[in-house]
């Protein structure tokens, strides 16, 4: 089950027109504004430990902390019956499931609202098919962004950083210890083709830790261009950004295989400017899973991120967008922090 | 054309020119018309599950259970998307059979389809190894010729994914009109999209596309059809080959450590004449530093995906 019945935060999009709806919601762009927003956060600055951080980001720090250490108590059993990943996830997410509100009413300090349980309970994989993808990490996100409209994370936590290299950061390893101790299976996996099988948010707000003020138009310069692998020395600079923690995560998971081989478009990266990988893999977040039917029909809504397309006593005024206006906003749902350096960001190479 | 060559210099993992593949598909388009939409397959024959893109390892596959004219094969689709090696693994199946059309068998899974491999990766990859997308436009026509499913004996059912609600028997799927892009819904795109299940009856599959069955559906569907069991492939397995629903169906799956890092075997089933069948499990591909190497350029080649 991805909900449990006793809460009101629910999946919605179940058809077409609810798809179409979300896609032009005031609920998506606010979701993709506060990923920009996220991103501005992490330009310039280095990953943030749970012992440098303070307040509600260090206390959430700590309780994905919790929830990754929760795995051992569940580790698979050699010869059990399974066909990817092990049934010994369902358990751990009963075990997540039962404590899910305490963790929460922990972190924030206080009661709070059921919907952000909900929310946690869903960013972490799917019990029933015992897999994990791009969906389960824009749940994250959303828990996130409901904790910043609830009032437990503050403008100055959102905008500082600490949520995106700090708490977040702690999301992506919680998940990492989560996806191999189960073996889950990456749903909707692109293959070779895509930057990694789960994650795709360390890859963005990664990249913007890599930009400099005075970056200019210089490659990444992460990967060696002849053997087809990583420079050697990237472990040093680990700290640095998510982006080389991914970029190392990729490089053990592949093991023999070159690099260039195994992960193309990520090693494409390293070829070009910061900025411009980081407002194309933002833009592909943005259109690649939030604009994704099969994707967005697992996201949850309640009060504090809803479903505004079916409250209509609110929208009453609000004309139908046009067709034209639509195609628009499909292909530009938001406007980029670094817009200014757009126009001679492009000058991709031909295909 | 010359077809030994052909496959020859695809042995070594060198893609065909577009002409050559224009005549392929030509000559291939006449050899799976004459397939019905339910191949019927003598025993022995050797059943392959996914291979996406994985080329050496199909390689490997066939240094395993034999070449084509010695060893019949079924294939139940999905050669290509995710992997490196899509244009190469597809021209490969397609030129084995043009070659023994009455010894090679190739299906249609869900991904020889025009939307989806404009989303997993085959598009990009034509594109590039090409400079246009005819190849690719030449191999999703051809696609849509693919027959549905596979006998093996009138015993063993085998189609890519798994059963429909709107299908009770094969003469139901032998009427079909396949000839067309694998559609949104109905009995042809569930053929390609469905998925066992441990729940009973049918259930809405999260793929989007599809159905969750469970075992019940597979002992009636069998039942009905005189078939022992169900060889369906489009799910990963981590020993290469798992039984199901009683044994009622099992899955094959071809390509080992999937996408470089799934950490999983790969199968192949071979059926005898007494229609016994024997899993043959399999490791990938030493490649590091071996032979064909990368094949192709990278880097400043690579389609630009965030565009």
């Amino acid at each position: 089950m991805d909900t449990q019945p006793t809460t009101s935060t629910v999946a919605v999009i179940k058809d077409d027109a609810n798809f179409k709806l979300w896609l032009k919601s005031k609920s998506r762009a606010a979701l993709v504004t506060f990923a920009q927003r996220l991103n501005a956060s992490c330009v310039g600055k280095r990953s943030v430990d749970e012992a440098d951080a303070s307040g509600a980001p260090r206390r959430l720090m700590a309780m994905l902390g919790t929830i990754a250490a929760g795995c051992d108590a569940f580790t698979p059993v050699a010869g059990e019956p399974r066909r990817y990943g092990s049934p010994k996830f369902r358990e751990w997410h009963a075990w997540l499931r039962d404590r899910a509100a305490a963790l929460v009413a922990d972190a924030v300090g206080g009661g709070a609202p059921d919907e952000l349980r909900a929310r946690l309970c869903a960013s972490f994989g799917n019990e029933t098919r015992i897999d994990y993808g791009t969906g389960h990490e824009a749940a994250f996100l959303a828990f996130l962004y409901c904790l910043w409209r609830f009032g437990a994370l503050t403008d100055g936590d959102v905008d500082s950083g600490a949520v995106a290299c700090g708490v977040f950061r702690a999301y992506v390893a919680a998940c990492r210890a989560i996806q191999d101790c189960f073996g889950l299976e990456p749903a909707g996996a692109r293959g070779v083709w895509a930057l990694d099988p789960y994650q795709m948010l360390p890859f963005v707000f990664g990249s913007a830790q890599c930009i400099a003020g005075d970056a200019g138009d210089a490659p990444a310069g992460w990967g060696d261009e002849d053997t087809l692998d990583v420079v050697p020395g990237l472990d040093a600079k680990r700290h640095e950004s998510m982006f080389y923690e991914c970029v190392l995560h990729v490089r053990d998971a592949i093991g023999d295989a070159r690099f260039g081989e195994a992960a193309p478009i990520l090693f494409n990266c390293s070829h070009r400017p910061w900025r411009v990988t980081n407002r194309r893999i933002l833009r592909y977040f943005a259109q690649e899973v939030l604009g994704v039917r099969v994707v967005v029909q697992h996201m949850l809504f309640g009060d504090l991120f809803p479903a505004d397309w079916l409250a209509p006593a609110t929208e009453a005024a609000t004309p139908a967008a046009d067709d034209a206006a639509m195609e628009t906003y499909l292909r530009n749902p938001y406007q980029t922090v670094f817009e200014a350096q757009e126009a001679q960001d492009v000058r991709s190479p031909p295909w | 054309m010359n077809l030994e060559g052909c496959i020859e210099k695809l042995m070594e993992c060198r893609p065909l020119t577009e002409t050559e593949v224009r005549q392929l598909c030509d000559n291939a388009r006449d050899a799976l018309k004459r397939d019905a939409n339910v191949r019927r397959v003598k025993s022995p024959v050797t059943i392959v599950g996914d291979i996406h893109g994985q080329f050496h390892d199909l390689l490997e596959l066939f240094r395993i259970g034999g070449h084509a004219p010695d060893t019949n094969y079924l294939f139940m689709g999905d050669y290509v998307d995710r992997g490196y090696y899509s244009v190469e693994c597809v021209t490969l199946v397609v030129a084995l059979k043009v070659r023994y059309p009455e010894r090679v068998t190739i299906l249609r899974g869900n991904h020889e389809s025009r939307q989806i491999t404009q989303v997993y990766g085959f598009y990009d990859e034509c594109v590039r190894k090409y400079g246009n997308a005819s190849v690719w436009k030449l191999f999703t026509d051809l696609f849509d010729h693919l027959p549905l499913a596979a006998m093996v004996d009138e015993r063993l059912f085998c189609p890519h994914g798994g059963l429909s609600p709107s299908l009770d028997t094969v003469d139901q799927i032998l009427a079909l009109d396949r000839a067309h892009e694998v559609p949104h819904e109905g009995p042809i795109c569930d053929l390609m999209w469905s998925d066992p299940d441990d729940r009973l009856g049918w259930g809405i599959s999260p793929r989007g596309a599809g159905y969750t069955f469970g075992h019940d559906i597979s002992e009636k569907f069998n039942r009905e059809n005189g078939f022992d069991f169900i060889v369906r492939a489009h799910q990963l397995v981590m020993e290469g080959y798992s039984w199901f629903h009683n044994e009622r169906l099992v899955t094959v799956f071809s390509a080992p450590n999937y996408c470089y890092r799934c950490g999983n075997m790969a199968a192949i089933m071979e059926v005898d004449e007494h229609l016994a069948s024997n899993f043959i499990q399999f490791d990938p591909a030493p490649r590091r530093g071996g032979d064909g190497g990368l094949g192709i350029e990278v880097s400043q080649q690579t389609p630009d995906y965030f565009l």
